[in-house]
């Protein structure tokens, strides 16, 4: 190997460069952990979303006496883009992510129509049984009953949890799976959903025409304004949008105050090191290396040591991203982390940018500007 | 000759003042030969060195090397320096984490492999084939100069410029440095800055410097 090729700094000054390598790695770690939380907590939003993916759902106030389920019904024989709807209550169950508490659907529909429903959400009874009309039983999915650490027998419900948004309490009798859907199901008879409060109409779109089913509710809801509440898939994943725009908004911040106190304090070591070799540059001048050849020497030494320290950074990102699965996320099934998605990968680019720049600019004025005589003249 | 001035001169300002720092200087260096530039500190010895050596540009005059000008570019000076040129310094200034035999190799011509047996050859000559692989900072203070000698010689210059190359060593060890540079000038040309005349009773010529000029 030439004596002057830049593997032979890095690999004989390794640890001189450490420093350099802990602090690009664990600002490539603080990076990425950010991204992978917001990346964590947009999953579950989407998690969330997924039931309006089958069913957007209209409710009305039947408290307030001014808008009958009748005249609902009436209008929505006037859409054109429903295949079927069911008539239930749609109550929240309480699944615990990264931003807190949030209300998964747990529709309650009449057990006449279950076939329908479980075939539209694609949940299948995987353990226990489905729970009997009018009793105070419910089923819920495998993810919510591990996010809640419940089993088959346990009750459920603000009775039993204050922090529970479901009314009143419940028998967990089965577990379902089978599609990305949270949530969870009970029965209701007829009767009792025209004297509950609330009635909402769970509307399955004909197939390819969700979109369109989401601007007909839209305009349902523009005539009717605050006496009816509606959620379709389009109005969920809004919502979500919104959210989420304001959160990496403080992530991009937080991740560039990061990316900035780190890159300044990595740009200080780097004169630290090129102070520390301007001796060696003078004589290599002095011996006839051409400035160019130095400046790319040093350029190539410090995007290994980069480089380097970013694949560090990954792949101490993975393992802490593994570990906080492992341990914390998984045993509630929250969204896992992972650091190995291309827009992950990405997030941390351009910190390595950055520092490549900083590193080049910084290499190219102190070996360009290098007066050789006077560092030689110093001798000592 | 292999180098020759015509008024060759240094100047710099020091506020209102302008130092000579070396004055008209005339000289010729041929081809072989030990060649002592000699004077008491500040007489601008090292700056006549530097200049002829291409480390730093004159102000005034002119200087040859094989009856050609010096290039006037820095890229075209890098490449004189790095075919015809070697270097020995008052300090080793050898790379740390370099070991012995690759700091000779930064020396060598690009080509290392053509430089092979020569460096085999200089490593033997110059007694130091037990101290290849070892690092820097287990080398003694003669041995350090011994490698950059070497270093110096390693790409079979034309000219070797030597500065002070015994102030850090002790006397048996200076006197063996002079007696190798006495050797080497057989076949090279050796231009030696030193303010101690007696490493110079062997020269084919001393240039007293004083005053940036060269005393009769």
């Amino acid at each position: 190997m030439k004596p002057l090729s830049f593997w032979i700094y890095i690999v004989r000054n390794f640890s001189r460069v450490l420093p350099v390598v802990i602090i690009f790695s664990l600002s490539v770690v603080a990076i990425l952990t950010t991204k992978l939380m917001v990346q964590s907590i947009e999953t579950d939003y989407n998690r969330f979303n997924d039931f309006f993916k089958t069913y957007a759902t209209v409710t009305i106030d039947q408290s307030q006496e001014n808008l009958p389920p009748q005249k609902i019904v009436d209008e929505l024989n006037t859409f054109n883009n429903i295949d079927h709807y069911l008539i239930g209550s749609n109550q929240s169950i309480t699944i615990t992510a990264l931003t807190g508490d949030n209300p998964y659907n747990a529709p309650f529909i009449s057990k006449s129509k279950s076939d329908i429903f479980l075939k539209d959400i694609g949940w299948k009874l995987v353990e226990g049984r489905l729970p009997q009309e009018g009793k105070a039983e419910i089923v819920v999915t495998r993810g919510a009953l591990k996010n809640k650490g419940l089993k088959i027998g346990d009750k459920v419900g603000d009775s039993v949890n204050q922090y529970e948004y479901l009314k009143g309490e419940y028998t967990v009798v089965g577990v379902l799976d089978g599609s990305s859907v949270n949530g969870a199901l009970g029965f209701i008879e007829d009767e009792q959903v025209r004297n509950s409060s609330f009635v909402t109409f769970f509307l399955k779109a004909k197939d390819g025409q969700e979109k369109k089913l989401d601007n007909e509710i839209a305009v349902l809801k523009n005539r009717y304004k605050t006496q009816l509440t509606v959620q379709s898939y389009t109005s969920v994943a809004d919502g979500t949008k919104n959210q989420l725009k304001a959160l990496n908004l403080i992530i991009w911040w937080l991740n560039l105050l990061i990316a900035v106190i780190m890159t300044i304090s990595i740009i200080l070591l780097i004169l630290i090191f090129m102070n520390q070799r301007m001796r060696e540059f003078a004589i290599l001048d002095a011996f006839g290396y051409h400035r160019s050849f130095l400046i790319q020497k040093v350029i190539k030494e410090f995007s290994g040591i980069a480089v380097f320290s970013w694949i560090g950074g990954l792949l101490l990102s993975q393992l802490f991203a593994f570990a906080v699965n492992i341990l914390i996320f998984e045993p509630v099934d929250i969204s896992p982390m992972t650091v190995l998605e291309p827009s992950v990968l990405l997030f941390s680019l351009p910190f390595l940018a950055i520092v490549l720049l900083a590193t080049m600019l910084i290499v190219f004025y102190k070996i360009s500007k290098m007066d050789a005589i006077s560092v030689i003249e110093k001798r000592n | 000759m292999l180098i020759h001035t015509k008024n060759l001169s240094l100047y710099y300002q020091d506020g209102q003042r302008t130092i000579h720092a070396v004055d008209k200087l005339n000289l010729n260096l041929p081809e072989r030969g030990l060649y002592g530039i000699i004077g008491p500190s500040g007489s601008g010895k090292t700056s006549v060195l530097y200049l002829l050596a291409g480390l730093r540009r004159q102000t005034d005059g002119e200087i040859f090397y094989e009856d050609a000008p010096y290039p006037s570019s820095i890229v075209g000076l890098n490449n004189l320096r790095r075919k015809e040129m070697g270097f020995v310094f008052q300090s080793h200034f050898l790379i740390e984490y370099l070991n012995v035999l690759e700091n000779i190799l930064v020396g060598a011509d690009d080509t290392y492999a053509a430089s092979d047996e020569r460096i085999d050859y200089l490593i033997q000559e110059l007694g130091i084939s037990d101290l290849v692989d070892r690092n820097i900072d287990q080398l003694s203070g003669g041995q350090r100069q011994l490698v950059t000698i070497a270093r110096a010689l390693a790409n079979n210059p034309k000219v070797i410029f030597v500065d002070e190359p015994t102030s850090s060593l002790d006397h048996v060890t200076g006197k063996k440095v002079i007696q190798l540079l006495e050797k080497i000038s057989k076949q090279a040309c050796v231009v030696l800055v030193t303010h101690d005349e007696t490493n110079l009773v062997h020269a084919d010529h001393v240039f007293s410097i004083w005053d940036g000029r060269v005393k009769a």
